[in-house]
């Protein structure tokens, strides 16, 4: 079906502790070709084994919903995917869409690493940036590691 | 050295939502709450029967650490995660991801805890029995399971 059919958005459970929800996006995504290898996917998930947090992390899912659903969790997610049209990442490790999408900074208690900047803001020390430059800076580009 | 391409999809559900009319994001919630409602009955019998599978299987235990009978009871308590929200049983919700919670570290660390399992399936049977609504009389019985989990350094999110 999922080779055959275009679908607007899947909505998948995780199954069983083995996670063959997790093994079914995994393959979507780097197997599942046209024409839903970037389809949008919520995989529910009743409980996480800790042995399973990692697949599910990797598997390249949008959002994992954690049980108990709710209709607004649900619809907010939904909400979420179609406005944000978060960028795909494909490379040897991960397939899927850009998980570094929050902006919260380093979270609370991890200390800040030797290359991020510094938590206060001092003066300004060159002239403002033109509406060209700020454009620039958010502009996608090709990367090669 | 590995490559990385960065590709930007363009999604249907974007467009659809562009689209003027369909239905309302309250109308669409409160159309999902009504179906649910009507879901609750059929969502009680299987959190009963789910929960006497639960128990059953504890009643199977013995004094030794058994991994086949920690993932059999694990596969049976992720199964009433779920139900008892749909029911109203918040309480009873949280007391089974604790359970969930305390079989997975089970599990994994190949340590066997007989009264911190016990504990869960009575707090189980009891948060059951109350009626819905009274989470606050539940509030003890879930602070002994989260000092069951402490016990097992287990951080949860309940």
């Amino acid at each position: 079906m999922v080779k055959r059919n275009s679908i607007d958005l899947i909505i998948a459970d995780a199954l069983s502790p083995a996670g063959e929800g997790y093994e079914f996006v995994s393959w979507l995504r780097r197997d599942g070709g046209d024409p839903n290898g970037f389809t949008p996917v919520v995989v529910t998930a009743a409980h996480t084994p800790v042995s399973m947090v990692q697949k599910a992390r990797d598997c390249g899912a949008h959002y994992i919903v954690k049980k108990p659903l709710t209709p607004v969790v649900m619809l907010e997610r939904i909400l979420w995917i179609a406005r944000e049209s978060r960028p795909f990442i494909e490379c040897d490790a991960y397939v899927g869409p850009d998980r570094r999408h929050k902006n919260e900074g380093p979270p609370d208690g991890v200390p800040r690493r030797r290359d991020d900047l510094p938590a206060e803001v001092g003066v300004a020390q060159e002239p403002n940036m033109s509406q060209d430059q700020v454009d620039n800076l958010f502009s996608t580009r090709k990367v090669t590691l | 050295m590995s490559s990385v391409r960065i590709h930007r999809p363009k999604y249907a559900l974007a467009t659809m939502l562009r689209k003027p009319g369909g239905t309302t994001v309250a109308q669409a919630v409160e159309q999902a709450e009504t179906n649910l409602e009507g879901l609750q009955e059929a969502g009680l019998l299987q959190l009963d029967s789910g929960l006497a599978a639960v128990e059953a299987v504890f009643v199977r235990y013995g004094e030794a650490f058994d991994r086949a009978l920690i993932t059999e009871h694990y596969a049976l308590a992720v199964k009433l995660i779920g139900l008892p929200s749909l029911c109203g049983f918040d309480a009873l919700e949280n007391a089974a991801h604790s359970l969930c919670d305390l079989l997975d570290r089970l599990g994994a660390t190949g340590r066997w805890d007989r009264d911190g399992v016990q504990v869960h399936i009575r707090a189980l049977r009891l948060l059951r029995n109350l009626p819905a609504g009274t989470d606050d009389v539940a509030e003890p019985v879930l602070d002994g399971l989260r000092r069951v989990r402490e016990r097992h350094a287990i951080q949860s999110s309940n």
